[in-house]
């Protein structure tokens, strides 16, 4: 939090902004508030049919700017690539991709096909020397895009730049010559899904070049000569390909959107759709919610000697009534007393957020209502957070700090506060606040369920009602359930994953029967018990109708001590399947599933998660995951499973992985709400490292309130 | 305003009264309705910004409106130029901080005149140190002063922007108080770093009060033009 100086002005070269132009004057911000970086990877605006910064089918040297998502769907004859790209770190680019070839399956017909891809931008331009880096084109799918490549590019003048590199795979196929060792021929007959190590930067190489001029500030021009012969398309697909220059133009509507267009092998036409989206750039940085309650401060000790004195506690009635008034500022806030006590110098309360992404913003509004409540005498304020009745951290302020640095900078407040675990302070004295339980909510959403490129080539999806409710019987103890009504869709013509071998038990293949059942399924029945057996220790039991698909006990103990950047848990479920209708029926599979979890904070927003145990086809291994996360919400991650299934058991695709991205809705609204969207892409749906789906699981409902997160948002306390 | 003498019940009750009354200090009791015409005055000669060309509004009537339904200090603000004009009332005081809310609930803190905050707006200006500016402008002195704005960047942290800013005195003119000609003398100050370059006016009575101004909040939103209706 330390505050950085900002950078010389000389760097920027770049013309003052005129007074009132929004744009520039962003900019300016951006560039005299930047950290001092020794040196800036080299970015590119426009984006290449694989989904990164690229020429054409081409790749060049260029990064996104650290952190930005990017998606890009490109259609051309007998082809299509939907991209999925992230900037992992400003030098480390990932996709992932779903694609369809046409004639290109063995079986005969379309290639469904997913892949990923690594870029990693080894050197940044300077001077003479261009940006140089390295990729491997789709390096755990069926291979039909398996390339490696080495690429440089270089700034000949503003708005020209000019690459140059060597491929190899399918980037050595036009115009090769012979490199090291061998290279198997491209087969995709077999499950796919291998890290096929021993093939990169093996069999020919070729050299492929190119040029793209930024024209305008919004039309950009490219020219490639590609070393990509489409062997396999030419020789499958009976594809025309003429030449091995490709032509191209990206235009860009606004900072988010652009389309392209391209003339290509001589032959034929493609298009592309692509956006870009950086989630450290969201419309309304500091939220449009209303101000918070400003802080009042005390009287001078003269003015209200009583007050001062404390003798007010020995009166029973002023802690009702001084609740009474908190727990009602903090509804009117979107938060929720849970409990409070009060003494002449203390005052804890224990505080449920309901509303705000930062909890450091939670906070800073909890504390300014307490200076206006609380007695002159009361100096120490603690809040404590709760999570589903779970209290989680307990922080500590002098009332007189907040009252002198209110709405100052927030490091001010930060060195002056404490964070601790809930459960080792005092809970004599907490009173809880009346009327608050049994807790009814309810609420009706819609919901969209889609899967792309399932069995065919096209796009399948639901849409429909959700109504969900939840009862809190006392704080902890939550009964809560949802059901879902299909108003129109597609999705029961989807086959779903059907890939299993039929060796084993479709734990998670026949999907597709709960989805052709959508007349008031059943989501979730469940009663839950959230608690604190010990200090820094969370426990979880969920008995019901746990997902969809399974029902039955579900367990969980966490150890997380509240500022440990590890977390250590358990889990065990007894679980039985549930009937494809979705009511109270079952069926016939019953298992125990369990798992020792690891979690480790990295730092960076880097956040991994190991897993290892018994997943629900009673197959053994691991999970491990990897998350980026943005202090204002966004998730994206990357998890994969492998167990002791055989690969042929697995069926396509060898092993589970995927994608995982969280959008929080406040970022798109600037309006206060927790609410997030969670979506896992993932290759295929198969019964091989299948973890059961039950909600509430420990780490993600108490991290928020725990230190890093804490930090990580405090510029948001006097907000 | 907080907790007086008595313990007991009575003190429980004032502190209700005091927690109730803080969603309603001043701004927030009525929506004022607005109307059509001009300001003449002295935000009449800081908002030379196309007046009228927003959302037909008469700043005069909606003053005059302000003044009668709220009790307490009283502010007229404009945010951006064509924009409309709003009411802000005194919400919150904390030592020489005052917090003014609008109707909607939006918020700017000054610290003796001076902008150091606003809640609300989406880019906000998080806090500010005026430095010595906030002196030199009130004592309608020249001088120069080290300031520093801070804002939120899109993953909440707080980005400090340092400007070194001069402050140079300009003319008099006449202006009007609650009704009482008073004389004020414009201050000009002018603050850069880098390629960024803003400057802000202040209208400063005799006694140091700045009665109207036309001060930067940042990047996002710009400069507000505000006049002093009641103090």
């Amino acid at each position: 939090m330390t505050p950085h100086r900002h950078t010389a002005s000389q760097q920027t070269g770049q013309r003052a902004p005129r007074r009132g132009s929004l744009c520039l004057g962003v900019a300016a911000l951006a560039l005299v508030t930047a950290p001092a970086l020794r040196a800036e990877p080299m970015i590119g605006e426009s984006r290449g049919t694989f989904g990164l910064p690229g020429l054409i089918d081409m790749p060049t040297a260029e990064s996104r700017p650290d952190g930005e998502i990017g998606a890009t769907t490109y259609f051309a004859d007998g082809a299509q690539r939907h991209s999925f790209a992230f900037q992992i770190t400003p030098r480390l680019s990932g996709v992932y991709r779903y694609s369809s070839i046409d004639d290109l399956d063995p079986a005969g017909g379309t290639l469904l096909d997913r892949s990923f891809d690594f870029q990693f931008q080894l050197t940044e331009e300077n001077g003479m020397r261009p940006a140089v880096a390295v990729g491997i084109r789709d390096f755990i799918g069926n291979g039909a895009y398996s390339s490696e490549y080495l690429v440089a590019t270089k700034t000949l003048s503003p708005g020209l730049r000019a690459t140059a590199g060597l491929g190899w795979g399918r980037l050595g196929s036009e115009g090769g010559f012979s490199g090291f060792g061998d290279r198997p021929a491209y087969d995709f007959s077999g499950p796919g899904g291998e890290l096929n190590s021993g093939k990169w930067f093996r069999g020919d190489i070729a050299p492929f070049f190119g040029l793209a001029w930024q024209a305008t500030d919004k039309l950009t021009l490219k020219a490639e000569y590609s070393s990509d012969a489409y062997e396999q398309e030419v020789a499958l697909a009976g594809f025309d390909h003429a030449s091995p220059v490709n032509l191209g133009f990206d235009y860009r509507f606004s900072r988010y959107a652009g389309v392209s267009g391209y003339y290509i092998h001589g032959s034929g036409a493609g298009l592309q759709f692509s956006v870009s989206l950086d989630p450290r750039r969201p419309p309304f940085p500091s939220g449009i919610e209303k101000t918070p309650l400003p802080v009042r401060p005390r009287p001078a000790p003269g003015a209200d000697p009583e007050g001062w004195s404390g003798a007010w506690a020995a009166d029973p009635e002023v802690l009702p009534g001084v609740q009474r008034a908190v727990a009602d500022a903090l509804r009117k806030d979107g938060q929720v007393l849970e409990s409070m006590s009060l003494s002449a110098s203390r005052a804890e309360v224990r505080v449920r957020n309901e509303s705000y992404g930062a909890q450091a913003q939670a906070m800073g509004h909890t504390a300014r209502i307490l200076t206006r409540a609380l007695p002159p005498s009361v100096e120490t304020l603690v809040i404590t957070n709760v999570a589903r009745g779970m209290p989680t951290s307990s922080v500590t302020f002098r009332r007189s700090d907040i009252e002198a640095f209110e709405n100052t900078s927030s490091v001010d407040i930060a060195q002056r506060m404490t964070i601790s675990d809930a459960a080792a302070g005092p809970t004599e004295g907490l009173r809880p606040t009346e009327g608050l339980f049994p807790r009814f909510r309810w609420s009706l959403t819609q919901y969209v369920d889609a899967t792309l490129f399932d069995t065919d080539n096209s796009l399948q999806a639901d849409i429909g009602l959700k109504l969900s409710g939840s009862y809190e019987i006392q704080p902890g103890l939550i009964a809560s359930g949802s059901i879902r009504q299909k108003l129109a869709g597609n999705l029961d013509d989807a086959t779903g994953g059907t890939g299993g071998s039929g060796a084993v038990y479709p734990v998670r293949s026949d999907i597709a029967a709960y989805s052709s059942h959508d007349d008031l399924a059943i989501q979730s029945l469940t009663l839950a018990w959230y608690g604190r057996p010990a200090p820094e220790v969370y426990s979880r039991v969920t008995v019901g109708l746990l997902e969809r698909m399974y029902g039955g006990v579900s367990g969980e103990v966490l150890w997380k001590p509240v500022d440990s950047r590890l977390a250590l848990g358990a889990e065990v479920n007894w679980v039985r399947q549930r009937d494809f209708d979705q009511r109270f029926d079952f069926r016939d599979y019953d298992t125990v599933t369990g798992h020792a979890s690891a979690y480790y904070d990295f730092g960076g927003g880097f956040n991994g998660q190991l897993d290892v145990g018994r997943y629900l086809a009673e197959d053994w291994g691991a999970t491990v995951a990897l998350n980026r996360d943005f202090a204002n919400g966004w998730r994206v991650g990357a998890f994969a499973t492998v167990t002791d299934m055989s690969r042929e058991d697995f069926g396509d695709g060898s092993f589970d992985k995927g994608i995982r991205l969280t959008i929080p809705i406040a970022w798109t609204t600037g309006k206060p709400t927790v609410s997030k969207l969670d979506t896992t892409l993932r290759p295929a749906t198969r019964d091989g490292g299948a973890r059961l789906n039950v909600d509430g699981r420990l780490y993600d409902t108490i991290q928020q309130s725990h230190t890093g997160a804490i930090y990580d948002s405090w510029g948001r306390f006097w907000r | 305003m907080i907790l007086r003498g008595k313990a007991g019940a009575a003190l429980a009750a004032l502190v209700i009264v005091a927690v109730a009354g803080c969603a309603g200090d001043g701004a927030k009791r009525g929506k004022v309705a607005l109307g059509g015409g001009l300001l003449s005055g002295a935000v009449g000669t800081l908002v030379n910004e196309r007046r009228g060309a927003g959302p037909a509004q008469d700043p005069g009537q909606l003053a005059a409106a302000a003044l009668k339904s709220l009790p307490g200090p009283v502010m007229l603000a404009q945010i951006g130029p064509g924009a409309g004009y709003t009411v802000l009332g005194l919400y919150g005081e904390n030592g020489d901080r005052r917090t003014y809310a609008t109707p909607g609930e939006q918020a700017m803190v000054f610290r003796n005149g001076i902008l150091v905050a606003t809640r609300g707006y989406g880019n906000d200006l998080m806090s500010a140190d005026p430095g010595a500016a906030g002196q030199l402008v009130r004592s309608r002195s020249a001088g120069s002063a080290e300031r520093i704005w801070r804002y939120l960047d899109g993953n909440n942290v707080e980005r400090p922007l340092r400007m070194n800013c001069a402050v140079q005195p300009g003319g008099t003119q006449a202006a009007q108080l609650g009704g009482r000609a008073v004389t004020v003398r414009q201050m000009n100050e002018t603050c850069a770093t880098g390629p960024l370059k803003i400057d802000n006016t202040y209208l400063v009575t005799d006694a140091g009060l700045i009665l109207a101004s036309r001060q930067w909040i940042g990047p996002g939103l710009g400069h507000v033009s505000l006049q002093v209706l009641r103090p």
